[in-house]
């Protein structure tokens, strides 16, 4: 009787354990490895739906260079771990990380800490010296071709460590 | 004949066993692959704000993989091997579940998350804790001829069914989750077919480095409250990764008949969504399983993206007694009366 009752928790403990993280992640709609909410393909894309190419822009040597070739991953990597983990989309809830709640505080100390590790990358690995790192978003087609003139959504100043968003700026 | 009928029966009678055989290697090509990358791409670290729920509970020292990592390759064949055949079984196959949370929690903090093993992986920490995994295992032989000749009556008879059915539930949550998600964000528009018609033709190694990973921006977002750009991201875009030039065609061709894209996306929504039906009964159980089966492998062909893991998953949930019933002949009949009468 003792044993019997005593598996019946067990199983309960064991569907508890696997369901409530899987459940929790469906529900709020975030995914964190293993458990997930399954977002792929589930954004939007028609003919009015923007896309946008991400570009990481450096002053370096008094010249501005694409810094896509230091990416050292592939591109998709390098722009799926900035947008999904630092960068985040719109909203308190992204579909692409764990988080659960978003603010301009949190969202700034991610931008200073990303920047900050890719300019000291940078320069231990390739020697590269930079003052200033642009974030550029290029409107494009489905087969890449731009729209329109890239746009400097923000900027990194090494000087004074801190990524500097152009949001309202033309307000 | 009798000799073959009870090896039939025995593996019938233990899909969790057939589980356990075939899921660690497959898990085990992933995290060893998955080491690989980020090892090559220069990961050194993980950034705190970009650990797993599952990640943030690891000390840190434990998310760097150097060349220092090689025993954790030999850790992976060695626990491939036991979670598979059944020796120290269920610590291997807890030690595999762990190791894939680890190694796959950093590999999506590198920006890739692996639908594909998120899935095995859970399976494998379900199999370790349900009982029922190790009824066909050299464990299970060692115990039952060396320590406990007593241990089972009825060796082929079925184990608990509970196990079963939690691997199922989250199978079933899985593709559930995955409907609403597209209803989530993309609403009812979604089921245009402009989405998934975009997709099968976004092959992304088509364009130069700089140029492939596109991000989502809603015109929607954009007239609501944000404040990091003028913009409104909402997403990043997933790619095509089928290079075979007939698959291709085949993809395009589907692409550009809209007709074609409405049905199929609607038939994904409907399927998605009604997945639950699984536990009425095994008939719908197995055909829910059988199309799901034949719906990763068509999106193998046209997006490359083959889902080996589900695949296996969906063959070996099925309920094969019913399979021989319906498709066995006289002899398929009769084998599944014995299977039922265990």
């Amino acid at each position: 009787m003792k044993q019997k009752l005593n598996a019946g928790i067990y199983k309960w403990i064991v569907y508890l354990l696997v369901l409530a993280p899987n459940i929790f992640a469906s529900i709020v709609g975030v995914e964190s490895f293993p458990f997930t909410s399954a977002p792929m393909f589930g954004h939007y894309v028609g003919e009015e739906t923007g896309l946008y190419l991400l570009k990481f822009e450096a002053l370096s040597g008094g010249e501005y260079i694409d810094l896509e070739p230091y990416y050292d991953r592939p591109e998709s990597y390098f722009i799926r771990h900035f947008f999904s983990k630092v960068y985040g989309g719109t909203g308190n809830i992204s579909a692409f990380n764990g988080r659960l709640s978003e603010n301009p505080e949190k969202f700034q100390a991610r931008m200073n800490t990303f920047f900050d590790d890719f300019t000291n990358y940078a320069l231990h690995h390739h020697e590269l010296q930079i003052q200033k790192i642009n974030l550029k978003a290029i409107k494009v087609d489905k087969e890449r071709k731009p729209l329109a003139e890239p746009l400097l959504i923000g900027y990194y100043d090494i000087q004074t460590n801190e990524y500097k968003s152009l949001y309202g700026a033309d307000k | 004949m009798e000799r073959i009928n009870n090896i039939i029966i025995r593996l019938f009678n233990n899909p969790l066993s057939v589980l356990r055989f075939a899921l660690p290697w497959l898990v085990a090509k992933v995290i060893y692959d998955q080491l690989n990358i980020i090892y090559y791409n220069s990961y050194d670290h993980v950034p705190a704000f970009s650990k797993t729920w599952f990640l943030h509970l690891m000390p840190d020292s434990w998310l760097s993989f150097g060349p220092e990592s090689k025993f954790l390759f030999i850790l992976l064949v060695v626990c491939a091997v036991g979670a598979a055949l059944g020796i120290a079984g269920r610590l291997c196959l807890l030690i595999l579940a762990f190791l894939e949370f680890l190694v796959g929690g950093t590999f999506e903090s590198l920006g890739i998350f692996d639908h594909n093993s998120s899935l095995s992986s859970q399976v494998l920490l379900i199999l370790a804790l349900v009982p029922g995994t190790m009824r066909i295992s050299v464990d299970y032989f060692v115990y039952k001829h060396f320590i406990n000749k007593k241990l089972v009556k009825k060796p082929n008879g079925p184990p608990p069914k509970w196990g079963l059915n939690l691997i199922l539930i989250v199978l079933v949550l899985t593709y559930f989750t995955a409907g609403v998600s597209k209803i989530r964000h993309g609403g009812i528009k979604w089921l245009d077919g402009a989405t998934l018609g975009f997709y099968l033709e976004n092959y992304v190694a088509d364009y130069a480095s700089g140029e492939q990973q596109l991000l989502i921006a809603n015109d929607a977002i954009n007239s609501g409250e944000h404040w990091k750009d003028n913009i409104g991201f909402e997403a990043h875009t997933y790619g095509n990764y089928q290079y075979r030039t007939g698959f291709k065609k085949l993809a395009n061709w589907v692409a550009e008949r809209p007709a074609w894209v409405i049905a199929i996306s609607v038939i994904t929504i409907l399927f998605e969504f009604t997945w639950f039906i699984v536990f009425i009964n095994s008939k719908y159980r197995n055909i829910y399983l059988i199309a799901a089966f034949i719906t990763h492998t068509m999106i193998g062909v046209l997006m490359g993206l083959y889902f080996l893991h589900y695949r296996i998953i969906c063959l070996c949930l099925l309920d094969w007694n019913l399979m021989l019933k319906t498709f066995g002949g006289k002899y398929g009949k009769r084998l599944a009366a014995r299977v039922q009468s265990l």
